[in-house]
């Protein structure tokens, strides 16, 4: 219950960027298999000024969307050269949220960037959105990480579905750490039991990884600006948290966290929902 | 990566024994520790002004941690053989206490439904449990007392709660010497379907496993109908499928599945949220 497959998106409108060096790097540390995916839907003909007189999009249009995909997945099958038979690439004329999404079934982790190139979801894919729906572990790189080997390792706890995916999630990477450290998410005015952490712990042990628990220091603005702060403190190269949506009135503050680790982080983040 | 821990609900009744007796197998099988956890509360009757609940229920808080370390006593000894045991009983609500509890196990295993509680008790939902888990729930029906799971039904849809499913799922599919997939599925050509179960069958034989065979269930019956007829044809005595809930408009007709399967089904069913 390693990683045995990993997935990469390669952005429509970028450079292959220092994403794809880390997802080969991790894919030869775990072993395991890497698929570069890219996604890029045909404009609606409701938009498009054209429309009024071709209701759907010109076959030879399609056929160079095709095309330049294919360039891609050249390109990116030769930088990841080094994993020989090991590299996969797909592609398809779909909106990359949803189809990287679905392509997910094929890998045990998800390996996207932390901003979008642009707002247009037909060619860029939205990490908010793609949290909630891949159903695997999805890890965040921020453009400035240029290299990817972590050894110390934070767990954002908070006693709910999303956070305890997580943990479990990221047991490859626990596995392998050096430190792992466990940090409470504290709501503001509450006392809540360390029994939860603890809990983890143990858990964390009967898995063989041994973990430091934390309390979170109450004394920032907000639990990201706390997060952020231990990351900087304890010179954290990988957050494994919970990523949470709006869907729910109990998540909507947590998703203010969701959104500003992503923004703001300037380490690895793993998301799980 | 294996289970190294398993969790189950043990209310005491004959269906918990033997609810149990699978639970230990399991535990044995896995070389897992095995934790029983029951919760107990009773429903919040009429409080008179000035009083709280937690007030008005002083004696009988006392007597439910009688109940409860009688239940534990009663655990202990019929668990006796498994290596490594831990028993929980709390004076809590049982849905929050088994979803939250969850973080310290790999797979939670409860009954379809609690049959000690009277109607002057909170029942174990087994819905709730499998949408706030966080972890995969073994359901077991009632009369049920082993699991050899080795020849398994992966339910299989293209959705986020299918693809935590397999991946939850996988140390028992390693363990299997059958493995069948089969999509439910409505409005799909079967050509789409097709290259969904390629996909999956491969993401499975990269973690060693072999699918058998790969099925398009019609949709003559109910859903879970075709699932629970096909299991039977295949002699397959576990079923791992997505577990939906009425949360969201999309889940609403598979909660429709899932609810089906909770009511119907004579085998083991493990679900994913």
């Amino acid at each position: 219950m390693s990683y045995a497959a990993l997935m990469v998106h390669v952005d429509v409108d970028a450079q292959l960027g220092s994403r794809v060096g880390i997802a080969a790097d991790l894919a030869e540390r775990f072993r395991a298999h890497l698929i570069g995916v890219a996604g890029w839907a045909p404009m609606s003909v409701f938009l498009a000024e054209e429309a009024r007189n071709e209701p759907t999009p010109p076959e030879a249009h399609l056929q160079d969307m095709k095309t330049l995909l294919d360039q891609k997945g050249d390109k990116f099958l030769a930088a990841v050269g080094k994993l020989k038979g090991r590299a996969e690439w797909r592609s398809g004329l779909d909106f990359p949220t949803e189809f990287v999404a679905r392509e997910a079934r094929a890998a045990d982790l998800i390996i996207i960037g932390n901003e979008r190139e642009n707002q247009d979801p037909f060619r860029a894919l939205d990490p908010g959105s793609f949290l909630l729906k891949a159903g695997r572990p999805v890890l965040v790189v921020p453009k400035r990480v240029a290299s990817f080997s972590p050894r110390h390792v934070a767990i954002a706890w908070k006693d709910v579905r999303e956070a305890r995916r997580a943990v479990l999630d990221a047991l490859p990477f626990l596995q392998r750490a050096e430190t792992v450290m466990i940090v409470e998410m504290v709501e503001s005015g509450s006392d809540q039991s360390f029994g939860g952490v603890k809990d983890v712990g143990a858990y964390l042990a009967r898995h063989g990884v041994k973990t430091v628990a934390e309390r979170l220091r109450p004394a920032e603005v907000t639990a990201a600006n706390s997060l952020l702060r231990v990351i900087e403190d304890e010179n954290i190269d990988l957050l494994v948290t919970g990523a949470y949506g709006h869907s729910r009135l109990g998540e909507w503050a947590f998703g203010g966290v969701t959104r500003d680790l992503l923004l703001e982080s300037p380490v690895c983040c793993l998301f799980s929902h | 990566m294996s289970y190294a821990a398993i969790m189950v609900h043990f209310d005491a009744g004959p269906s918990a024994h033997r609810r149990l007796h699978l639970a230990v197998d399991l535990a044995d099988r896995f070389q897992a520790a095995l934790i029983g956890i029951a919760g107990k509360s009773y429903l919040p009757t009429f409080v008179p002004d000035g009083l709280t609940a937690d007030e008005g229920a002083g004696g009988e808080r006392q007597e439910m941690m009688d109940i409860l370390a009688d239940i534990g006593a009663e655990f202990r000894a019929s668990a006796k053989h498994a290596k490594d045991v831990e028993w929980r009983g709390r004076a809590e609500h049982v849905n929050d206490l088994v979803s939250n509890a969850a973080r310290a196990a790999d797979l939670v295993i409860i009954g379809q439904e609690s049959e000690l509680d009277d109607e002057l008790h909170y029942k174990l939902d087994p819905g709730i449990v499998m949408l706030s888990a966080g972890r995969p729930v073994l359901v077991v029906p009632d009369d049920v007392d082993s699991l050899a799971a080795q020849r398994i039904v992966l339910a299989w849809k293209d959705t986020r709660e299918s693809r935590r499913a397999v991946r939850d799922a996988l140390p028992f599919l390693k363990e299997a010497r059958g493995v069948m997939i089969a999509e439910i599925s409505e409005r799909r050509t079967e050509s789409q379907s097709r290259s969904h179960l390629d996909d999956t069958a491969n993401y499975l034989l990269r973690h060693g496993i072999n699918v058998e065979a790969k099925a398009y269930l019609g949709t003559e019956s109910t859903v879970a109908g075709e699932l629970l007829r096909f299991a039977a044809d295949r002699k397959a005595d576990l079923i791992v499928a997505g577990g939906y809930g009425h949360t969201r408009l999309g889940e609403w007709m598979f909660g429709g599945v899932t609810r089906d399967l909770l009511a119907e089904s004579r085998i083991c069913c493990l679900f994913s949220h």
